[in-house]
Protein backbone atom coordinates (compact mmCIF):
# COMPACT_ATOMS: atom_id res chain seq x y z
CA UNK A 1 0.00 0.00 0.00
CA UNK A 2 1.26 3.60 -1.17
CA UNK A 3 -0.68 6.66 0.55
CA UNK A 4 -0.69 10.23 0.67
CA UNK A 5 -2.16 12.50 2.83
CA UNK A 6 -3.14 15.87 2.56
CA UNK A 7 -3.71 18.39 5.12
CA UNK A 8 -5.25 21.49 4.64
CA UNK A 9 -4.63 23.42 7.79
CA UNK A 10 -7.57 26.00 9.02
CA UNK A 11 -9.42 25.07 6.11
CA UNK A 12 -12.30 27.81 7.11
CA UNK A 13 -9.56 30.59 7.49
CA UNK A 14 -8.19 29.82 3.93
CA UNK A 15 -11.90 29.41 2.28
CA UNK A 16 -12.63 32.93 3.52
CA UNK A 17 -9.22 34.05 2.21
CA UNK A 18 -10.03 33.19 -0.68
CA UNK A 19 -13.72 34.06 -0.81
CA UNK A 20 -12.84 37.51 -0.23
CA UNK A 21 -9.94 37.78 -1.53
CA UNK A 22 -7.77 39.04 1.77
CA UNK A 23 -4.26 39.76 1.91
CA UNK A 24 -2.49 38.41 4.85
CA UNK A 25 -4.17 40.72 7.58
CA UNK A 26 -4.95 38.77 10.71
CA UNK A 27 -7.95 36.97 10.66
CA UNK A 28 -10.12 35.34 13.03
CA UNK A 29 -13.64 33.87 12.61
CA UNK A 30 -16.07 33.28 14.94
CA UNK A 31 -19.47 31.25 15.52
CA UNK A 32 -21.90 30.77 18.80
CA UNK A 33 -24.18 32.93 19.41
CA UNK A 34 -24.58 36.73 19.64
CA UNK A 35 -24.18 36.92 23.28
CA UNK A 36 -21.30 35.03 23.96
CA UNK A 37 -18.83 34.26 19.89
CA UNK A 38 -15.85 31.98 20.28
CA UNK A 39 -13.73 31.70 18.06
CA UNK A 40 -14.00 28.94 15.24
CA UNK A 41 -10.50 29.34 14.09
CA UNK A 42 -8.33 32.07 13.70
CA UNK A 43 -4.18 32.71 12.39
CA UNK A 44 -1.74 31.03 13.75
CA UNK A 45 -0.29 34.19 14.39
CA UNK A 46 -2.94 35.12 17.03
CA UNK A 47 -2.27 32.21 19.37
CA UNK A 48 -5.75 31.72 20.28
CA UNK A 49 -7.52 28.55 20.30
CA UNK A 50 -10.86 27.36 18.94
CA UNK A 51 -13.22 27.82 21.75
CA UNK A 52 -11.99 30.88 23.28
CA UNK A 53 -14.64 33.49 24.01
CA UNK A 54 -13.84 36.67 21.23
CA UNK A 55 -13.82 39.01 23.92
CA UNK A 56 -10.25 37.68 24.98
CA UNK A 57 -9.36 37.85 21.53
CA UNK A 58 -10.54 41.20 20.73
CA UNK A 59 -8.84 42.69 23.95
CA UNK A 60 -5.40 41.30 23.34
CA UNK A 61 -5.80 41.65 18.96
CA UNK A 62 -7.91 44.57 18.64
CA UNK A 63 -6.82 45.17 15.18
CA UNK A 64 -7.82 41.27 14.23
CA UNK A 65 -10.50 41.46 11.30
CA UNK A 66 -13.32 39.02 12.18
CA UNK A 67 -15.54 37.07 10.11
CA UNK A 68 -18.81 34.96 10.83
CA UNK A 69 -18.63 31.47 10.67
CA UNK A 70 -19.90 29.43 7.06
CA UNK A 71 -19.74 26.40 7.67
CA UNK A 72 -21.98 25.05 5.11
CA UNK A 73 -19.61 27.22 2.64
CA UNK A 74 -16.59 25.39 4.24
CA UNK A 75 -17.95 22.07 3.52
CA UNK A 76 -18.54 23.18 -0.26
CA UNK A 77 -15.30 24.09 -0.60
CA UNK A 78 -14.14 20.68 1.23
CA UNK A 79 -16.38 18.92 -0.82
CA UNK A 80 -15.23 20.20 -4.25
CA UNK A 81 -11.60 19.57 -3.25
CA UNK A 82 -12.36 15.75 -2.53
CA UNK A 83 -14.60 16.17 -6.12
CA UNK A 84 -11.42 16.84 -7.84
CA UNK A 85 -9.21 14.75 -5.96
CA UNK A 86 -11.86 11.23 -6.95
CA UNK A 87 -11.12 12.67 -10.82
CA UNK A 88 -7.41 12.76 -9.92
CA UNK A 89 -6.85 9.44 -7.83
CA UNK A 90 -8.07 5.97 -8.04
CA UNK A 91 -9.05 6.07 -4.52
CA UNK A 92 -9.63 8.86 -1.72
CA UNK A 93 -10.53 8.53 1.96
CA UNK A 94 -12.45 11.45 3.59
CA UNK A 95 -10.94 11.91 6.67
CA UNK A 96 -12.83 14.89 7.64
CA UNK A 97 -12.80 18.59 6.27
CA UNK A 98 -8.99 19.56 5.14
CA UNK A 99 -7.78 15.97 5.65
CA UNK A 100 -7.97 13.35 2.55
CA UNK A 101 -6.22 10.17 1.89
CA UNK A 102 -5.20 9.20 -1.58
CA UNK A 103 -4.33 6.19 -3.11
CA UNK A 104 -1.29 6.61 -4.81
CA UNK A 105 -0.27 3.16 -5.72
CA UNK A 106 1.58 2.13 -8.99
CA UNK A 107 1.11 6.47 -10.06
CA UNK A 108 5.11 6.71 -9.16
CA UNK A 109 6.00 5.51 -12.82
CA UNK A 110 3.32 6.78 -14.07
CA UNK A 111 4.43 10.81 -13.80
CA UNK A 112 8.17 10.11 -14.10
CA UNK A 113 9.43 9.29 -10.37
CA UNK A 114 9.11 10.79 -7.14
CA UNK A 115 9.47 14.39 -8.13
CA UNK A 116 7.18 13.95 -10.95
CA UNK A 117 4.59 12.14 -8.71
CA UNK A 118 5.28 15.32 -6.07
CA UNK A 119 4.76 17.76 -8.95
CA UNK A 120 1.16 15.94 -10.04
CA UNK A 121 0.03 16.17 -6.55
CA UNK A 122 0.66 19.52 -5.53
CA UNK A 123 -1.05 20.78 -9.08
CA UNK A 124 -4.04 18.56 -7.58
CA UNK A 125 -5.14 21.61 -5.51
CA UNK A 126 -5.13 25.28 -6.03
CA UNK A 127 -1.91 26.66 -4.12
CA UNK A 128 -4.55 28.97 -2.24
CA UNK A 129 -5.01 26.34 -0.23
CA UNK A 130 -1.78 25.48 0.85
CA UNK A 131 -2.13 22.17 1.31
CA UNK A 132 0.51 20.28 2.59
CA UNK A 133 1.35 16.43 1.35
CA UNK A 134 2.91 13.49 3.18
CA UNK A 135 3.66 10.01 1.64
CA UNK A 136 4.27 7.01 3.51
CA UNK A 137 3.29 3.29 3.44
CA UNK A 138 0.51 3.88 5.40
CA UNK A 139 -2.01 6.24 6.35
CA UNK A 140 -0.82 7.14 9.75
CA UNK A 141 2.64 7.57 8.80
CA UNK A 142 1.43 9.60 5.46
CA UNK A 143 -0.50 11.75 7.79
CA UNK A 144 2.80 12.26 10.17
CA UNK A 145 5.04 13.16 7.20
CA UNK A 146 1.88 15.58 5.59
CA UNK A 147 2.27 17.11 9.56
CA UNK A 148 6.11 17.42 8.58
CA UNK A 149 5.50 18.95 5.41
CA UNK A 150 6.03 22.52 5.13
CA UNK A 151 2.38 24.31 3.40
CA UNK A 152 2.18 24.01 -0.57
CA UNK A 153 5.55 20.85 -0.31
CA UNK A 154 5.46 17.06 -0.22
CA UNK A 155 7.08 15.04 2.53
CA UNK A 156 7.83 11.19 2.80
CA UNK A 157 7.83 9.09 5.50
CA UNK A 158 10.70 6.77 5.13
CA UNK A 159 9.81 3.11 4.02
CA UNK A 160 12.35 1.14 5.81
CA UNK A 161 11.06 0.01 9.13
CA UNK A 162 14.56 0.80 11.28
CA UNK A 163 13.98 4.44 9.54
CA UNK A 164 10.53 4.85 9.82
CA UNK A 165 10.46 4.26 13.64
CA UNK A 166 13.33 7.05 14.08
CA UNK A 167 10.93 9.51 11.61
CA UNK A 168 8.07 8.65 14.05
CA UNK A 169 9.71 8.56 17.01
CA UNK A 170 10.26 12.73 17.35
CA UNK A 171 6.19 13.06 16.16
CA UNK A 172 3.96 14.27 19.11
CA UNK A 173 1.66 11.52 20.74
CA UNK A 174 -1.60 13.89 19.94
CA UNK A 175 -1.79 12.88 16.36
CA UNK A 176 -2.52 9.44 17.32
CA UNK A 177 -6.37 8.41 16.48
CA UNK A 178 -7.38 8.67 20.30
CA UNK A 179 -10.37 10.61 21.93
CA UNK A 180 -10.00 13.29 24.17
CA UNK A 181 -10.04 11.42 27.37
CA UNK A 182 -6.94 8.89 26.31
CA UNK A 183 -4.85 11.54 25.31
CA UNK A 184 -5.36 13.45 28.55
CA UNK A 185 -4.38 10.23 29.79
CA UNK A 186 -0.77 9.75 27.73
CA UNK A 187 -0.52 13.55 29.13
CA UNK A 188 -0.53 12.37 32.28
CA UNK A 189 1.76 9.27 32.40
CA UNK A 190 4.23 11.46 30.60
CA UNK A 191 4.05 9.99 26.72
CA UNK A 192 4.20 13.20 24.83
CA UNK A 193 5.93 11.44 21.40
CA UNK A 194 5.47 8.79 19.61
CA UNK A 195 8.94 7.43 20.74
CA UNK A 196 7.81 7.70 24.34
CA UNK A 197 4.91 5.38 22.94
CA UNK A 198 6.92 3.23 21.02
CA UNK A 199 9.24 2.37 24.27
CA UNK A 200 6.66 1.08 26.43
CA UNK A 201 5.27 -2.83 26.49
CA UNK A 202 2.20 -2.86 24.34
CA UNK A 203 0.50 -4.85 26.94
CA UNK A 204 0.63 -2.30 29.51
CA UNK A 205 -0.47 0.09 26.78
CA UNK A 206 -3.22 -1.87 26.06
CA UNK A 207 -4.36 -3.17 29.43
CA UNK A 208 -4.56 0.40 30.10
CA UNK A 209 -6.30 1.56 26.92
CA UNK A 210 -7.89 -1.32 25.34
CA UNK A 211 -8.00 -1.70 22.02
CA UNK A 212 -7.36 1.83 21.19
CA UNK A 213 -4.01 1.79 23.72
CA UNK A 214 -2.78 -1.71 21.37
CA UNK A 215 -3.37 0.52 17.74
CA UNK A 216 -1.87 3.81 19.24
CA UNK A 217 1.69 1.15 20.13
CA UNK A 218 1.36 -0.39 16.93
CA UNK A 219 1.28 3.08 15.00
CA UNK A 220 4.19 4.37 16.92
CA UNK A 221 6.25 1.11 15.63
CA UNK A 222 5.13 2.31 11.98
CA UNK A 223 2.78 -0.72 11.74
CA UNK A 224 0.02 0.90 9.78
CA UNK A 225 -2.45 -2.12 8.34
CA UNK A 226 -5.60 0.16 8.27
CA UNK A 227 -6.81 -0.12 4.86
CA UNK A 228 -7.87 2.88 2.89
CA UNK A 229 -11.42 3.20 3.11
CA UNK A 230 -12.89 4.99 -0.48
CA UNK A 231 -15.92 7.00 -1.04
CA UNK A 232 -18.15 5.56 -3.04
CA UNK A 233 -17.56 6.80 -7.16
CA UNK A 234 -20.74 9.29 -6.38
CA UNK A 235 -21.88 9.86 -9.83
CA UNK A 236 -23.25 13.91 -9.48
CA UNK A 237 -23.95 16.65 -11.43
CA UNK A 238 -23.45 20.15 -10.62
CA UNK A 239 -23.92 23.71 -12.25
CA UNK A 240 -23.32 27.02 -11.01
CA UNK A 241 -24.59 30.29 -11.93
CA UNK A 242 -24.09 34.09 -10.37
CA UNK A 243 -26.86 36.07 -10.66
CA UNK A 244 -25.83 39.78 -11.92
CA UNK A 245 -27.54 41.22 -8.91
CA UNK A 246 -28.95 39.37 -5.60
CA UNK A 247 -32.09 38.06 -6.42
CA UNK A 248 -33.99 39.29 -4.10
CA UNK A 249 -37.55 37.95 -5.61
CA UNK A 250 -38.77 34.80 -6.24
CA UNK A 251 -39.03 35.48 -10.21
CA UNK A 252 -35.20 35.77 -10.37
CA UNK A 253 -34.38 32.92 -8.37
CA UNK A 254 -36.81 31.14 -9.98
CA UNK A 255 -35.32 31.37 -13.42
CA UNK A 256 -32.27 30.91 -12.17
CA UNK A 257 -32.92 27.55 -11.17
CA UNK A 258 -35.07 26.66 -13.55
CA UNK A 259 -31.72 28.06 -15.88
CA UNK A 260 -29.45 25.76 -13.92
CA UNK A 261 -31.89 22.52 -14.38
CA UNK A 262 -32.08 22.84 -17.92
CA UNK A 263 -28.32 22.75 -18.34
CA UNK A 264 -27.56 20.07 -16.24
CA UNK A 265 -30.44 17.91 -17.82
CA UNK A 266 -29.02 18.49 -21.47
CA UNK A 267 -25.31 16.80 -19.89
CA UNK A 268 -24.99 13.94 -22.03
CA UNK A 269 -24.85 12.08 -18.67
CA UNK A 270 -28.20 12.46 -17.91
CA UNK A 271 -29.82 12.34 -20.96
CA UNK A 272 -32.87 9.66 -20.45
CA UNK A 273 -32.31 9.29 -17.31
CA UNK A 274 -33.21 10.70 -13.73
CA UNK A 275 -31.64 12.37 -11.18
CA UNK A 276 -33.09 11.07 -7.51
CA UNK A 277 -31.50 13.70 -5.11
CA UNK A 278 -31.13 17.59 -5.44
CA UNK A 279 -28.96 19.90 -3.47
CA UNK A 280 -28.86 23.35 -3.71
CA UNK A 281 -26.26 26.23 -1.79
CA UNK A 282 -26.47 29.82 -1.87
CA UNK A 283 -24.22 32.97 -1.41
CA UNK A 284 -26.60 35.19 0.48
CA UNK A 285 -25.72 38.50 0.96
CA UNK A 286 -24.67 39.49 4.61
CA UNK A 287 -25.72 35.83 5.68
CA UNK A 288 -23.98 32.23 6.13
CA UNK A 289 -24.22 30.22 2.93
CA UNK A 290 -27.91 28.76 2.59
CA UNK A 291 -28.54 25.12 1.47
CA UNK A 292 -31.19 22.97 0.69
CA UNK A 293 -30.99 19.21 0.13
CA UNK A 294 -34.36 16.88 -1.40
CA UNK A 295 -34.96 13.44 -2.67
CA UNK A 296 -37.47 13.19 -5.13
CA UNK A 297 -40.15 10.83 -4.40
CA UNK A 298 -39.49 9.61 -8.18
CA UNK A 299 -36.88 10.20 -9.81
CA UNK A 300 -36.94 13.10 -12.28
CA UNK A 301 -36.08 13.15 -15.67
CA UNK A 302 -36.59 16.78 -16.72
CA UNK A 303 -35.49 20.35 -15.76
CA UNK A 304 -39.14 21.63 -15.78
CA UNK A 305 -40.22 18.79 -13.68
CA UNK A 306 -37.91 19.29 -10.90
CA UNK A 307 -38.36 23.05 -10.93
CA UNK A 308 -41.67 23.30 -10.30
CA UNK A 309 -41.32 20.49 -7.62
CA UNK A 310 -38.90 22.01 -5.24
CA UNK A 311 -40.51 25.60 -6.26
CA UNK A 312 -43.90 23.99 -4.51
CA UNK A 313 -41.20 22.27 -1.86
CA UNK A 314 -40.00 25.86 -1.15
CA UNK A 315 -42.75 27.45 -1.02
CA UNK A 316 -43.93 26.45 2.36
CA UNK A 317 -40.45 26.74 3.88
CA UNK A 318 -39.61 29.39 6.28
CA UNK A 319 -38.04 32.47 6.64
CA UNK A 320 -38.73 34.66 3.69
CA UNK A 321 -40.20 33.57 0.70
CA UNK A 322 -39.13 29.98 -0.97
CA UNK A 323 -37.39 30.14 2.82
CA UNK A 324 -34.56 31.97 1.80
CA UNK A 325 -33.08 34.10 3.63
CA UNK A 326 -31.99 37.24 1.82
CA UNK A 327 -30.92 38.20 -1.76
CA UNK A 328 -29.15 35.17 -3.76
CA UNK A 329 -25.35 36.09 -4.81
CA UNK A 330 -25.11 32.74 -6.47
CA UNK A 331 -26.69 29.38 -7.06
CA UNK A 332 -25.28 25.96 -6.93
CA UNK A 333 -27.53 22.97 -8.14
CA UNK A 334 -26.34 19.34 -7.78
CA UNK A 335 -28.16 16.24 -9.07
CA UNK A 336 -27.33 13.25 -7.58
CA UNK A 337 -28.59 9.45 -7.35
CA UNK A 338 -28.53 9.38 -11.53
CA UNK A 339 -30.12 6.29 -12.18
CA UNK A 340 -32.55 5.14 -15.43
CA UNK A 341 -35.92 7.20 -15.52
CA UNK A 342 -38.90 5.94 -14.69
CA UNK A 343 -41.58 4.94 -16.95
CA UNK A 344 -44.11 7.18 -18.25
CA UNK A 345 -47.06 6.34 -20.56
CA UNK A 346 -46.06 8.43 -23.57
CA UNK A 347 -48.04 10.08 -26.13
CA UNK A 348 -50.26 8.67 -28.75
CA UNK A 349 -49.91 11.03 -31.08
CA UNK A 350 -46.72 12.90 -31.82
CA UNK A 351 -46.94 16.34 -32.26
CA UNK A 352 -45.44 17.30 -35.31
CA UNK A 353 -45.03 20.72 -34.74
CA UNK A 354 -43.06 20.27 -31.24
CA UNK A 355 -41.20 17.66 -32.93
CA UNK A 356 -39.77 20.34 -36.06
CA UNK A 357 -39.17 22.77 -33.96
CA UNK A 358 -37.38 20.98 -31.87
CA UNK A 359 -35.63 19.53 -34.82
CA UNK A 360 -34.72 23.51 -35.82
CA UNK A 361 -33.72 24.42 -32.43
CA UNK A 362 -31.19 21.20 -32.69
CA UNK A 363 -29.78 22.50 -36.42
CA UNK A 364 -29.33 25.97 -35.68
CA UNK A 365 -27.58 25.40 -32.07
CA UNK A 366 -25.24 23.10 -34.61
CA UNK A 367 -25.06 25.69 -36.93
CA UNK A 368 -24.47 28.70 -34.70
CA UNK A 369 -21.58 28.94 -32.26
CA UNK A 370 -21.88 29.41 -28.39
CA UNK A 371 -24.83 30.77 -26.97
CA UNK A 372 -26.56 31.88 -29.93
CA UNK A 373 -29.83 31.15 -29.03
CA UNK A 374 -31.57 32.72 -26.25
CA UNK A 375 -35.00 33.84 -25.21
CA UNK A 376 -36.37 36.88 -23.32
CA UNK A 377 -37.79 35.26 -20.03
CA UNK A 378 -39.66 38.12 -17.17
CA UNK A 379 -37.57 38.07 -13.95
CA UNK A 380 -39.31 40.84 -12.26
CA UNK A 381 -41.61 42.81 -14.67
CA UNK A 382 -42.66 45.02 -11.97
CA UNK A 383 -39.35 46.03 -10.79
CA UNK A 384 -38.16 49.69 -10.77
CA UNK A 385 -35.42 48.70 -11.56
CA UNK A 386 -35.73 48.62 -15.59
CA UNK A 387 -32.35 46.29 -15.68
CA UNK A 388 -34.21 43.79 -13.77
CA UNK A 389 -37.41 43.30 -15.28
CA UNK A 390 -36.05 40.52 -18.21
CA UNK A 391 -33.26 38.77 -19.15
CA UNK A 392 -31.92 36.76 -21.35
CA UNK A 393 -31.41 32.74 -21.28
CA UNK A 394 -30.30 29.89 -23.25
CA UNK A 395 -33.25 28.96 -25.38
CA UNK A 396 -34.30 25.56 -25.03
CA UNK A 397 -36.39 23.51 -27.43
CA UNK A 398 -40.21 23.01 -25.68
CA UNK B 1 -17.86 12.86 -8.79
CA UNK B 2 -18.84 14.58 -11.97
CA UNK B 3 -18.90 18.44 -12.51
CA UNK B 4 -20.15 20.24 -15.16
CA UNK B 5 -17.99 21.93 -17.63
CA UNK B 6 -19.92 25.31 -17.15
CA UNK B 7 -18.65 26.24 -20.95
CA UNK B 8 -19.64 23.59 -23.16
CA UNK B 9 -21.92 23.02 -24.98
CA UNK B 10 -22.18 27.16 -25.36
CA UNK B 11 -19.72 29.01 -23.53
CA UNK B 12 -21.25 32.34 -21.86
CA UNK B 13 -23.24 33.35 -18.82
CA UNK B 14 -26.07 31.22 -18.29
CA UNK B 15 -27.94 34.15 -17.11
CA UNK B 16 -28.10 37.66 -18.63
CA UNK B 17 -29.47 41.12 -17.66
CA UNK B 18 -31.30 42.87 -20.39
CA UNK B 19 -31.39 46.53 -20.80
CA UNK B 20 -28.67 47.40 -18.83
CA UNK B 21 -27.46 50.90 -18.44
CA UNK B 22 -25.03 52.14 -21.05
CA UNK B 23 -22.56 55.15 -20.53
CA UNK B 24 -23.63 58.43 -22.13
CA UNK B 25 -21.82 61.85 -22.14
CA UNK B 26 -24.20 64.38 -21.00
CA UNK B 27 -23.63 68.14 -21.13
CA UNK B 28 -25.76 69.84 -18.40
CA UNK B 29 -26.67 73.33 -17.38
CA UNK B 30 -26.24 74.61 -13.76
CA UNK B 31 -29.42 72.73 -12.39
CA UNK B 32 -28.28 69.53 -13.27
CA UNK B 33 -30.69 69.47 -15.99
CA UNK B 34 -29.60 67.95 -19.51
CA UNK B 35 -28.61 70.36 -22.22
CA UNK B 36 -26.85 68.37 -25.04
CA UNK B 37 -26.23 64.13 -25.48
CA UNK B 38 -23.15 63.44 -27.84
CA UNK B 39 -24.42 61.42 -30.79
CA UNK B 40 -24.05 57.28 -30.00
CA UNK B 41 -24.28 57.10 -33.74
CA UNK B 42 -20.87 57.42 -34.45
CA UNK B 43 -21.24 61.13 -35.77
CA UNK B 44 -19.36 62.77 -32.85
CA UNK B 45 -21.49 65.66 -32.85
CA UNK B 46 -23.65 66.22 -29.68
CA UNK B 47 -27.26 66.54 -29.96
CA UNK B 48 -28.90 69.47 -28.75
CA UNK B 49 -32.03 68.60 -26.25
CA UNK B 50 -34.85 70.17 -27.12
CA UNK B 51 -37.11 69.26 -24.45
CA UNK B 52 -37.55 67.63 -21.29
CA UNK B 53 -40.21 65.34 -22.08
CA UNK B 54 -40.32 63.77 -18.40
CA UNK B 55 -38.52 63.71 -15.02
CA UNK B 56 -38.51 61.21 -12.53
CA UNK B 57 -36.41 59.56 -9.36
CA UNK B 58 -35.96 55.97 -8.62
CA UNK B 59 -34.18 55.51 -5.11
CA UNK B 60 -33.89 51.70 -3.82
CA UNK B 61 -32.44 49.22 -2.08
CA UNK B 62 -31.09 51.82 -0.06
CA UNK B 63 -30.63 49.01 2.78
CA UNK B 64 -28.12 47.08 0.76
CA UNK B 65 -24.26 48.20 0.29
CA UNK B 66 -24.96 49.30 -2.84
CA UNK B 67 -28.00 51.59 -2.95
CA UNK B 68 -29.74 51.93 -6.54
CA UNK B 69 -30.48 56.46 -6.70
CA UNK B 70 -30.91 57.56 -9.92
CA UNK B 71 -32.42 60.40 -12.04
CA UNK B 72 -33.96 60.02 -14.58
CA UNK B 73 -35.15 62.39 -17.76
CA UNK B 74 -36.89 61.58 -21.03
CA UNK B 75 -35.96 64.01 -23.83
CA UNK B 76 -36.79 64.96 -26.94
CA UNK B 77 -33.57 65.85 -28.83
CA UNK B 78 -33.38 68.37 -31.51
CA UNK B 79 -33.45 65.54 -34.37
CA UNK B 80 -36.56 64.39 -33.29
CA UNK B 81 -35.49 61.20 -31.39
CA UNK B 82 -36.23 60.85 -27.73
CA UNK B 83 -34.17 59.22 -25.59
CA UNK B 84 -34.41 58.06 -21.93
CA UNK B 85 -30.81 58.94 -19.52
CA UNK B 86 -30.24 59.28 -16.10
CA UNK B 87 -27.95 60.58 -13.64
CA UNK B 88 -26.55 58.04 -11.15
CA UNK B 89 -26.83 60.19 -7.93
CA UNK B 90 -24.09 57.85 -5.95
CA UNK B 91 -21.94 57.93 -8.32
CA UNK B 92 -22.29 61.51 -10.77
CA UNK B 93 -22.19 59.45 -14.21
CA UNK B 94 -24.47 59.24 -16.93
CA UNK B 95 -26.26 56.56 -18.66
CA UNK B 96 -29.23 55.43 -21.36
CA UNK B 97 -31.36 53.54 -20.83
CA UNK B 98 -34.72 51.95 -22.47
CA UNK B 99 -37.51 52.22 -19.87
Amino acid sequence: MFVCCLIISHLPLRAERIRHRLGPEPLAIYEGSAWRPQLLDADPSLRARPGTALSRVLAEQPEVRLLPADPVYYQRCWDQILDRLQRLFPGVEDGGPGCAYLDIAGLESLYGGPSGLERYLREAVADDWRGRWGLGTGKFNARCAAVRSRAGEASRAPSEPAALRAFLARMPATLLPLDDEEQHLLADFGLKTLGDLAAQPRAALRARLKEPGGRAWDLSRGDDSEPLRPLPPAETLAAQLEFPFPAVSVGAFSVGLLTLLQRLYRHPRLTGRAAGHIALTGQISDQPTWSFAYRFRIPVAGAEAAHETLLAVLSGREPGPLGLPGPVRDLQVELGQLGPAPTIQGELWSKSRKASLCSAVAGLRRRLPGEALLRVVEVEPWSRIPERRQALVRFTAP
Amino acid sequence: MVTHPGTAPGAGPLYRPLNLPRPATVRTDARGLPQAIADTRGGGSAAAVRALLDAWELDDEWWREDPIRRRYFRLLLADGRVLTVFCDLVGGNWFRQDV
